[in-house]
């Protein structure tokens, strides 16, 4: 009797934990095998509390005023609302918009030049620049480590308390890879999922896209994660050449990350600098106001003819990507309890 | 029973061996200290930080690789003499007649996400504006012909501006003890010059340029 019981308390035991690796990590269905190597840094529930507890401290910066959720808010797809360009310690105001942050297993390069080509080092990009946390890693791991909640947090995720750079970045890296938006309107429709479809101007909308957003918009991340120049004049005052500061080729200049539509209806001011406020303004650009220059992306040149019934349509399936499950997930919202 | 313990003890000094390396930094036959002037045909100047990544070390007989040292990276750093000290654990001298490692850290380390040891980028030597390790930094003052300072921070893993340098050296010493000297002198002739770079932050081809000639000078002796 006695072993029927350690049978059945170790079949129970595997299937919840089972259960919760499931929960942590799940490839969506006819989605691209993620380009992050989980075999390095697999997915464990206490290193993503960890992480989440580090994205969500303002220890992380130097005058602890600023955490990663500063700018990466979860009620607007990981993004800072109303804020064009990002906003650091002291009222510092950055040179580029803080991009969402969705899907990040699936990503090739980070950053809108593709400064940073690994999503464990992601981290240190904000953390160290002068205009945003203005900190050092070595500074960072010091503070936290005088900190007995720390300790017991990388104890739980790690076996010990010894803090190091490397797991200090991983469980970041892990609370990230989480992220995942996976569950919008379109993604029910397209799953088939019962009693769920496109409206009228959806569908149109999703044509016009199909035609001509998805060549760089490419679904089901809805970026192809090439760099391409846009058709924005350049700034006189940021000055910023984009792809071509990291590659110095003059080819890359004025060049910028596709970045995913996923969420956009919540992930306003929009482009590299954040410009625009809106998505008619967004449209706009691109059908009435492409700069052109040496380097535009050739399905810009001459503008992307839309009609405002076009605009609207295209405006409508853009909403379809909203993922109110991810937006609201609350595993990804401030850490209340650890 | 006793007997077989002390054997056990004897086996490491008996058998495998190790090789050590000690590695420094000179200008011509004057090892440099940190923070101490150095003086040069047409200049004079102090070193006040050197570290640099040594890295991917395999140990070669008759061009037959023997080894390869499982420990991927060392950060040599001159303030601190331990980490000038390579100890290769397992290598029997007697059979190596060659030694080859990189100067820098290679592209595929680059692009592997965080690392610990060594690689761990709470070392300061990783770009946090731009993914990759800083091969080497040596920071310091020109003193004659004028005052300037001079910040040398040589990096870069994607092709053109890939800085990693293959060294291969030959040795035929037995006693495991062999120093690695680096010989500065032609690189400070080369950034003294008027229209070179003191202070190179960056992968650029100047940054590949002043790494090959860090390298042109490395040298290994008894």
């Amino acid at each position: 009797m006695k072993r029927l019981e350690v049978l059945c308390l170790t079949l129970i035991l595997l299937m919840v934990s089972f259960r919760y690796s499931e929960e942590l990590w799940k490839t969506p269905s006819d989605w691209p095998e993620p380009v992050y190597n989980f075999k390095k840094n697999p997915l464990d529930s206490a290193t993503v509390q960890l992480g989440r507890v580090l994205f969500y401290d303002p220890v992380l910066s130097a005058d602890s005023t600023v955490s990663c959720a500063s700018c990466h808010s979860p009620y607007n797809a990981f993004t800072h609302v109303d804020h064009a360009l990002s906003h650091g310690i002291k009222d510092r105001i950055g040179t580029r918009n803080s991009p969402v942050l969705v899907n990040l297993a699936w990503g090739k390069s980070f950053m809108w030049d593709g400064a940073v080509n690994h999503l464990d080092m992601q981290a240190l990009a904000p953390l160290e620049n002068h205009l945003e946390m203005d900190e050092t890693l070595p500074h960072v791991l010091q503070k936290i480590k005088l900190q007995a909640k720390y300790k017991r947090l990388f104890k739980a995720a790690f076996r010990t308390e010894t803090i190091t750079g490397e797991r200090f970045l991983k469980a970041i890296s892990q609370f990230m890879l989480t992220l995942v938006s996976a569950d919008s309107k379109y993604d029910q429709v397209i799953r088939g999922e019962k009693g769920i479809s496109f409206t009228e101007q959806e569908s149109n909308g999703y044509l016009l896209f199909k035609e001509h957003c998805a060549s760089c918009h490419t679904e089901p991340l809805f970026t192809n994660q090439t760099f391409q120049n846009n058709g924005l004049a350049p700034d006189s005052l940021l000055k910023d050449a984009g792809r071509m500061n990291i590659t110095r080729k003059s080819s890359d200049s004025l060049k910028f990350k596709v970045p995913t539509l996923r969420n956009i209806e919540r992930s306003a001011p929009y482009m590299h600098d954040g410009r625009y406020r809106s998505l008619q303004m967004v449209l706009f650009h691109y059908s009435s106001d492409v700069h052109s220059s040496v380097t535009l992306a050739p399905e810009l040149r001459g503008g992307i003819n839309l009609t405002e019934a076009d605009k609207r349509n295209l405006i409508a399936f853009l909403k379809t990507l909203t993922d109110n499950t991810f937006l609201n997930n609350k595993q990804f919202q401030y850490p209340r309890t650890f | 029973m006793n007997k077989l313990k002390y054997c056990l003890f004897l086996i490491p000094f008996l058998g495998w061996g190790q090789l050590t390396l000690d590695v420094n930094l000179a200008v011509g036959e004057r090892v440099l200290i940190l923070n101490q002037p150095v003086e040069l045909k047409d200049c004079s100047f102090q070193l006040e930080q050197a570290r640099f990544y040594l890295s991917k070390f395999e140990f070669y007989q008759n061009g037959h690789l023997v080894a390869a040292d499982p420990v991927n990276a060392y950060l040599v750093d001159l303030e601190l003499d331990s980490t000038r000290k390579l100890i290769f654990q397992n290598i029997d001298p007697k059979k190596v007649d060659g030694i080859r490692f990189l100067f820098g850290i290679d592209s595929i380390t680059n692009t592997s996400g965080a690392m610990s040891g060594a690689l761990d980028p709470m070392h300061g030597m990783y770009w946090s504006w731009q993914s990759g390790y800083i091969n080497c930094k040596l920071e310091g003052t020109f003193i004659k012909p004028k005052r300037e300072a001079f910040q040398l921070h040589l990096g870069g893993y994607a092709f053109p501006f890939s800085g990693a340098q293959q060294i291969s050296l030959k040795t035929n010493n037995a006693d495991g003890e062999l120093k690695v000297t680096i010989d500065l002198d032609l690189l400070m002739q080369e950034i003294i010059r008027p229209q070179a770079n003191l202070h190179v932050m960056s992968p650029c081809i100047r940054a590949v340029e002043y790494a090959q000639l860090l390298v042109k000078s490395v040298d290994l002796k008894p």
